[in-house]
């Protein structure tokens, strides 16, 4: 895959001073990760080397303009070496019913085999998950070589590029022809505290399904016990093969002083299907970098993003989906909730190659913005090079319609409970579309507590 | 019942109701007549509280007691309810869902318990029957992609719910077909009763021989210019509104 982040930050800067994330973080990755098998030591090597060269974003850099990134640059991170006991019922707490005997947990960026529950999984012929410390050496380099050195060379992104020069015990999924995964699998990321020390985690997967398979994997970031800042540079690298599909639910439950930069890159075959939920709801500040690429006639992508925002978050949604094929498709409808003086960012590009005819592309964007001080930013574009596609974008931001309040209050309902109905609503479009159940009655709960939070009691019984 | 004196409304700092005076007691209907654009709706709005409107003079009085402090959900509450002409659809809200919180809100300011899922959907049903409305309306949010009659049947399905003492119908009989307007009309006939007073805002006096007015008024800029009983609406039927502007400008010079 030689597609690249595109930042203008290139040039090397001598003279810029680093900052502190960065002077810390250029020591976390000297030590090198024993667990993996040697051709990976090559991969971190070619990613620090890499790191040199790429400064760390700034402000003015029109990718991070509206990133408020001080509180990060001035953080002195050190890599995880440190993996808390999680006891059973802590784990237990976090799992989806759905997925009770379907759960592979990472804890620090550390894939964790004896904390994961396999069981679902291993009935089921042709999955396979390998830890990337359980490889040899051949089966490492093949890894390497077909899948993630040729990215790193070109790549501007400082955290996809952090994320592989601390690399960690990451996972490689693999499903095979024809398979079907018929439980969802979810994938538990902990960052789980340790002391006070601020920490940098760097978890990374890989899936692979080969043609004509099916799976579904809710990626859920937590946090446990944090008593300090964390920063997950989690990375993600999908491979869809001709007519498979796969679907991730992208559930963010970070902590209060979690730091999330979300970096992945999905390619998509012919008649490949894609499909991304994220649901950005905590954390201090979070970003996600979507590359998806279309590389098959036929392809197809859809990305959703529901975000619900309070208090100083900052969530950041950057999407490139790429058409480089024809008769291809994408669709991506992202909606936000905004409160108090939290920020959200949708900024998504659809590019559409010149042979890439007959291509289908719609992008939109609405964003309900519920206090003076929060904002959004919303940029969706489109770049066209073909002559013969059908796209649409558009983006809304504005407030609860007072005639809508009006309808529901002049029929009785208090002003609150007029205002939490239009809210749901505005979120269940989103929210019925997630193809595990549990989640349905959960994230109403979420939005519940978190509008009762707001406005009060009794609003949302 | 309801008891307006020299009420004057305006939007955006213009001025749309220019001193209205109206009585309406119990038992009573009241049929409002008048051109587009005169100020028929914005009374309705005024009267249930809708927040674009300033009142700039004048009362409002319902059940002796003056309304214009309150809140829309105080006003429904209290027993006022508005048949929108124009019901907003509600995009992700459903309907049924609404209709049982409109029902229990009411039923909480009237100091009773809550009702639970299967005694609400088997009044639901009686309401439904009455106004011809099958099931799969509920399952849908609020008014999205209904019909134009579908959403007047949905407007007078709340009424026959939420059983208010003063039922403001604005325009209800617009786009209604024959056999809808039956229905409807149906509808409003069996909720009225000797203790609660219809306001009902026509163009056509069609309706009027569903639902007979008791008075029937003539609202022209802001104003009500004429007051009579049902043989004004037939007068109006056959000869417009000119004689009436007419006289009020002869009147007025
Ligand atoms: N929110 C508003 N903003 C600006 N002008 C308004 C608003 N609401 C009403 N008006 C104006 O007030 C006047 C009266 O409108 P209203 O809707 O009350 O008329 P109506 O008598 O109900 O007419 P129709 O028979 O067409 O329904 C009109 O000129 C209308 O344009
Ligand atoms: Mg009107």
């Amino acid at each position: 895959m030689n597609a690249v982040m595109t930042t203008t930050a290139n040039q090397p800067e001598t003279a810029r001073p680093k900052t502190l994330a960065e002077q810390t973080i250029a020591a976390a990755t000297v030590a090198p990760a024993s667990v993996l098998p040697q051709p990976f030591n090559r991969l971190r090597q070619a990613a620090q080397n890499r790191l040199s060269q790429v400064p760390f974003p700034t402000r003015r850099q029109e990718r991070y303009k509206y990133c408020q990134l001080d509180g990060l640059s001035n953080t002195a991170f050190e890599s995880f070496q440190v993996f808390p006991k999680i006891s059973a019922d802590q784990l237990a707490a976090l799992t989806l019913p759905e997925c009770q005997d379907a759960r592979l947990v990472f804890v620090n960026g550390r894939y964790q085999p004896q904390l994961s529950q396999t069981k679902a999984l291993t009935a089921i012929k042709g999955f396979h998950i390998t830890p990337f410390s359980g490889m040899d050496d051949a089966a490492a380099e093949a890894l390497l070589t077909q899948r993630l050195e040729a990215q790193v060379a070109g790549d501007d992104n400082w955290f996809s590029l952090a994320n592989t020069a601390l690399l960690d015990d990451g996972l490689h999924i693999r499903v095979d022809r024809d398979v079907v995964v018929d439980v969802p699998v979810q994938l538990l990321f902990v960052m789980a505290g340790a002391d006070a020390t601020p920490r940098i985690a760097a978890p990374r997967l890989v899936a692979e399904l080969g043609p004509y398979a099916r799976l579904t994997v809710m990626e859920h970031y937590v946090g446990l016990n944090n008593a300090s800042a964390t920063l997950n540079t989690m990375g993600f690298d999908v491979f869809l093969d001709d007519g498979a599909s796969m679907t991730t639910i992208l559930f963010q439950e970070d902590h209060q002083a979690g730091f999330h930069f979300n970096q992945r890159r999905v390619q998509v075959g012919r008649h490949a299907g894609f499909n991304q939920h994220t649901l950005a709801f905590s954390g201090l500040l979070s970003r996600f970098d979507n590359h998806v690429t279309v590389v098959g006639e036929q392809g197809d992508a859809r990305l959703n993003g529901l975000l619900l925002l309070n208090s100083s978050r900052q969530s950041h949604h950057h999407l490139l989906i790429d058409h480089q094929a024809g008769h291809s498709t994408s669709n991506q409808l992202y909606k936000s909730i905004v409160l108090d003086e939290a920020r959200g960012e949708f900024d998504a590009t659809v590019k559409i190659a010149k042979g890439a005819q007959q291509t289908n592309a719609a992008q939109l964007n609405k964003n309900l913005v519920l206090s003076p001080l929060a904002k959004v930013y919303t940029r969706p574009q489109l770049l066209i090079d073909a002559d013969d596609v059908k796209c649409a974008h558009g983006a809304t931001v504005g407030q609860l319609d007072e005639e809508e309040q009006f309808y529901l209050t002049s029929r009785g309902l208090s002003p609150a409970q007029a205002q939490y109905m239009l809210i749901d609503g505005f979120a269940q479009e989103l929210i019925d579309q997630l193809p595990i159940a549990s989640l349905h009655q959960r994230l109403t709960g979420e939005l519940q507590d978190w509008f009762n939070q707001r406005f009060g009691q009794q609003a949302a019984e | 019942m309801l008891s307006i004196k020299n009420l004057h409304a305006t939007v955006n700092d213009t001025p749309i109701l220019k001193g209205i005076n109206l009585e309406v007691k119990a038992g009573e209907v009241h049929a409002i007549m008048g051109p587009n654009g005169s100020g028929k709706s914005t009374l309705a709005k005024v009267i249930a509280g809708h927040p674009a409107f300033e009142v700039t003079e004048g009362e409002v009085l319902y059940q002796g007691q003056s309304v214009l402090g309150l809140e829309p959900h105080e006003r429904s509450n209290a027993g006022i309810f508005l048949a929108f002409q124009y019901p907003v659809e509600i995009a992700g809200v459903n309907n049924a869902e609404f209709l049982k919180l409109a029902y229990n809100a009411k039923r909480k300011a009237e100091g009773k318990e809550e009702v639970d899922e299967a005694a609400f959907n088997a009044l639901l049903k009686e309401k439904r029957a009455l106004l011809e409305m099958d099931s799969s309306y509920l399952d849908r949010a609020v008014n999205e992609g209904f019909s134009g009659g579908e959403k007047k049947r949905n407007e007078i399905l709340q009424l026959a719910l939420l059983d208010p003492k003063l039922a403001l119908l604005d325009e209800t009989d617009s786009g209604l077909d024959i056999d809808a307007l039956r229905v409807v009309s149906g509808g409003v006939n069996a909720y009225k009763k000797p203790d609660n007073a219809v306001v009902l805002v026509t163009h056509y006096q069609r309706i009027l021989n569903y639902i007979q007015p008791d008075f029937v008024h003539v609202l022209y800029k802001g104003q009500i210019v004429k007051s009579g009983g049902k043989e004004l609406a037939l007068a109006l039927e056959e000869k417009g509104y000119d004689w009436i502007i007419e006289a009020e400008q002869a009147g007025v010079a």
